[in-house]
């Protein structure tokens, strides 16, 4: 288990909750959130693994997008290995950033929540869109895709 | 060809006259019928050789049994009952009878006739017919009737015992002086000739005597009739000629066999017949008792009668024999016919009635399968066990749930585990890359935190002892290294960090493999998918069905199939025994129709022997028929024949009725004349006489041919009167006959001054009646040893 120094991050990385439907997406007491849908892929995950495809997606079409009212939040003490393997790897897929950013933990929180900020919407799109009795099948068909075109 | 007549043919025609009567016009199919059965009968012989006779025999058995009930039918009808008594049946009357007389008589050495006496001619003349010979007692008259009849018959006609005395047939004289090695002859020669004077006949039988030793014991010898010499061997021959009919130049046909002769003569003259033509009167009243054996059997010959009865006896018998087998074959193959005929309507019924009750079985099977399949299919168990299978179903339903959800979750595990990293595939990708770049570039933080580090510079030793104070190059570097590192928890997470990105960059390698589990993830959910639809569907089937069950209608129907079961039983075991009794039917038909070949071909041979009964039954009631209305027929003309003269000729005549004053007994024929008044007095010896005479010329009178007649003694023991009245009566009595009366002197000449009447000799010369009259004389001839010999002369011709 990767164990980061305790107050490296900030207790909590931020999404946009200007955004209401960003803020019900992320929401883990709000039915409209994916976590509470049971047809949802994301039903029963944790805000992180929403962060995490957020974030994955925002790396995939390469776009950030910043946002300034940051009360609602996601406690860094549930961070999973993998998803710290994902946050470092997408701080250090920069091309401008080395590991001087090491010693800037609230940049490389900044730079996962922007691009997360992007991905959380595409991710949105996604999840409107899957069938109702395949809550994967847009999920799915995207993999393939990605897939078959490598 | 040899072409003979006799008195009887005229009897003949007539019999076959009568039947023809009665037969009427269907003689010809008659005969026709019997022609064919006696064709069908000579196959009938051949048929146990070749089986195209035997179908030849039923074929023409059949064809004469199509034709017997017509011509039977048209037989008997009132034909047979309304026979024919027309005058047409009635003798020819003597005008038209043909004459046979005698020219001429020769005798040589016939026992008192010594010598050859030259043909004495008989008359000819038919105004005077009678030829007389008369003479004394013991002068020869006998001997010379005897002569004819001898010369005829071979036999004497009275029958003295000659046997017992040495006198035999030829002259005793010219036995008695035959000397050794010498021949000598008797015979008699007969001509006779028709009304024309053409010869028609000529007999001639001879003795030859031959004389071989000189043995004198005397034996009796059969060809002479009496005792002669042992020495004398006697030999016989008989000679007749004959007119040939076929032609007319008058030449005779001579034949010598005696077999011959004697089977013609027997045609001619039937020894029965002998009394009509050669009457000895003394034994007249034979006719009148009807004990003379050969009397009564000259009539039936003449009448020919019992030709028809025995005609009739042996078409009984003959019948009689094909009768009882023909009846048993009958019956027995009536009764075959019907078992056949039941046992074919009852086969023809069942193979009807079985393939319906089947059909019925059938029907009845299908209903009832029906109605169990519905039992079977609603009862508790079916029920329990459809329930079951639901529940089966739907545990293999929420089994291939499981399956495709736990499939789905896989695909979701595979997606969502592997989505985020290939999405981020280039990120982690180039951060891989400067990870390694940093790895080797040493900028990674080292596992030497950086507390460590100052730690070291601050007690001025190293771990291993060493004063690093006199190490100013390791100082440095422990300050280098300071200036990267981090704190000692980043460091060791940087190491896992990386290592865990280089295992997801690892990973990329397997993304090929990953779509390959999703493909066969979603193959499992469509196949559980597939899987589950048909579970759901054969549960929903099942369901449905047990939501339709309804025990009422459950019980109705069992009650239903219980009653087709009964049903069905009784319809098997019902055709079970039609099967049976089909078998046994069909068996015992193929036995009958065996046995019935047999019995129906026997049966047309008894149809055949039927046909030939039926045919004999006429037949018996023909000759029946015949016989009884010839015989009435034949004692009727008789009767009046005999009535006429016998009326006109007989003593006192008056004292008897006019009509029916004659009574013949229709099976003796003994005649008797019945007076008109005291009917138990019999008649007198001169009425018997007369009626005897009658009698025998009414008789002949029947006949086609007018024979001679010879009469020995025909006035004895009758009255001068009576004489002179059958004298009186001969031209009409004897009509166109030649008579010769062989009559003593005086029955001849005498008794004329007791009686005050004339003659014989005197009335028929009145008459004119004589044509050649004959004196017979004895004379001596020869004194042998005190033997004395005398030989009878006939006179010369008056």
């Amino acid at each position: 288990m990767i164990q980061l120094p305790s107050g490296w991050f900030s207790t909590n990385f931020y999404y946009d909750v200007e955004d209401s439907d960003v803020d019900d997406f992320y929401s883990t007491v709000r039915d409209k959130s994916p976590l509470h849908t049971k047809s949802s892929m994301f039903h029963g995950l944790r805000q992180w693994d929403i962060f995490r495809y957020s974030l994955s997606l925002g790396m995939y079409y390469e776009k950030e997008l910043d946002f300034k009212r940051k009360s609602a939040h996601i406690p860094t003490e549930h961070l999973h290995d993998q998803d710290i393997v994902a946050i470092f790897s997408a701080v250090f897929s920069l091309k401008d950033n080395d590991l001087s950013l090491l010693h800037e933990p609230k940049k490389i929180q900044t730079i996962c929540e922007n691009y997360a900020n992007y991905g959380v919407r595409k991710l949105m799109e996604i999840n409107s869109q899957v069938e109702m009795t395949n809550p994967i099948s847009e999920y799915e068909s995207l993999l393939n895709k990605i897939i078959s075109s490598e | 060809m040899l072409y003979y007549e006799h008195m009887i043919l005229s009897v003949n025609l007539k019999i076959l006259r009568k039947i023809n009567d009665l037969l009427g016009n269907s003689s010809s199919e008659l005969n026709d019928m019997f022609e064919e059965i006696l064709t069908e009968q000579s196959k009938y012989d051949e048929m146990e050789k070749e089986e195209e006779y035997i179908k030849k025999f039923y074929a023409g058995v059949l064809e004469i049994n199509s034709k017997k009930d017509s011509v039977m039918n048209n037989l008997k009808g009132d034909k047979l009952q309304e026979s024919k008594t027309s005058s047409q049946t009635v003798a020819p009357t003597t005008d038209s009878q043909e004459v046979l007389r005698i020219k001429s008589v020769t005798i040589k050495n016939f026992r008192a006739y010594h010598g050859d006496s030259g043909p004495i001619l008989f008359s000819r003349n038919q105004k005077s017919p009678l030829t007389i010979f008369h003479g004394t007692n013991g002068l020869g008259k006998t001997s010379l009737f005897n002569a004819i009849h001898w010369g005829i018959y071979g036999k004497e006609r009275k029958s003295k015992d000659h046997k017992a005395k040495s006198e035999g047939i030829v002259n005793s004289y010219i036995i008695d002086t035959l000397e050794d090695g010498h021949t000598d002859e008797m015979f008699v020669k007969i001509q006779i000739e028709n009304q024309h004077q053409d010869l028609q006949y000529e007999i001639q039988r001879k003795i030859s005597l031959v004389k071989e030793g000189l043995g004198k014991d005397l034996v009796i010898n059969d060809i002479l009739g009496g005792k002669i010499p042992r020495s004398v061997i006697p030999n016989s021959e008989v000679t007749f000629s004959y007119r040939d009919p076929d032609s007319d130049d008058g030449e005779l046909i001579k034949t010598s066999n005696q077999f011959t002769v004697d089977a013609l003569l027997k045609k001619i003259f039937p020894r029965n017949l002998s009394n009509f033509f050669l009457l000895d009167g003394e034994l007249l009243d034979d006719f009148l008792n009807g004990n003379d054996v050969f009397v009564k059997n000259g009539i039936e010959q003449i009448s020919q009668l019992p030709l028809l009865q025995n005609c009739k006896k042996y078409v009984k018998s003959a019948s009689s024999k094909v009768g009882t087998k023909a009846t048993t074959n009958r019956t027995q193959y009536t009764l075959k016919e019907e078992s056949i005929s039941k046992k074919q309507k009852l086969k023809t019924k069942l193979e009807i009635d079985i393939p319906q009750i089947n059909t019925e079985i059938k029907k009845l099977q299908k209903e009832l399968d029906y109605g169990i399949t519905l039992i079977l299919k609603y009862d508790s168990d079916t029920i329990k066990e459809k329930q079951n299978s639901i529940q089966t179903g739907k545990s293999a339903l929420s089994l291939m749930e499981q399956q495709i959800k736990d499939n789905k979750k896989k695909i979701q595990y595979l997606v969502y585990n592997n989505l985020d990293k290939i999405l981020m595939k280039k990120t982690y990708y180039s951060a891989s890359k400067k990870y390694d770049q940093y790895i080797a570039e040493k900028k990674l933080p080292s596992k030497f935190s950086k507390d460590i580090l100052e730690q070291l510079l601050h007690s001025h030793e190293c771990v291993c002892g060493r004063n690093l104070d006199q190490d100013q190059t390791a100082i440095n570097t422990i300050q280098e290294m300071l200036n990267v590192s981090y704190d000692s928890t980043l460091g060791h997470s940087m190491n896992k960090i990386v290592e865990q990105t280089n295992d997801v960059v690892k990973n990329f390698n397997e993304n090929e493999n990953l779509l390959k589990q999703i493909s066969e993830c979603n193959d499992e959910i469509s196949k559980y998918r597939t899987k589950r639809t048909d579970i759901k569907n054969t549960n929903n089937a099942l369901e449905k069905e047990l939501d339709k069950v309804n025990i009422a209608e459950l019980n109705e129907i069992r009650d239903k199939n219980d009653k087709l079961k009964i049903k069905i039983k009784d319809l098997s075991n019902q055709n079970h025994d039609n099967q049976t009794l089909l078998d046994g039917c069909i068996t015992g038909l193929v036995s009958d129709e065996r046995e019935f070949m047999i019995l129906k071909r026997n049966t047309i041979k008894d149809d055949h022997a039927n046909n030939k009964m039926d045919l004999a039954s006429f037949i018996q009631n023909i000759l029946d028929k015949a016989h009884e209305q010839l015989r009435k027929e034949f004692v009727d003309e008789v009767k009046s024949a005999t009535e006429e003269l016998f009326l006109k000729t007989a003593p006192q005549k008056e004292v008897f009725p006019k009509i029916n004053c004659i009574s013949i007994d229709p099976d003796t024929f003994a005649i008797s004349a019945l007076r008109d008044t005291d009917k138990t007095k019999d008649i007198s010896r001169g009425q018997a006489h007369v009626l005897g005479i009658s009698f025998i010329n009414a008789i002949r009178k029947i006949t086609t041919k007018n024979y001679f007649m010879i009469i020995d003694s025909p006035f004895n023991n009758i009255s001068q009167k009576e004489r002179i009245d059958i004298c009186k009566e001969l031209k009409t009595s004897h009509k166109n006959t030649q008579l010769t009366f062989l009559v003593t002197d005086s029955e001849y000449e005498g008794d004329v001054k007791k009686t005050n009447l004339s003659s014989v000799r005197d009335t028929l010369m009145e008459h004119e009646l004589i044509g050649c009259e004959y004196n017979l004389s004895q004379k001596p001839l020869a004194k042998i040893k005190s033997q004395e010999y005398f030989n009878t002369t006939v006179g010369a011709y008056v």
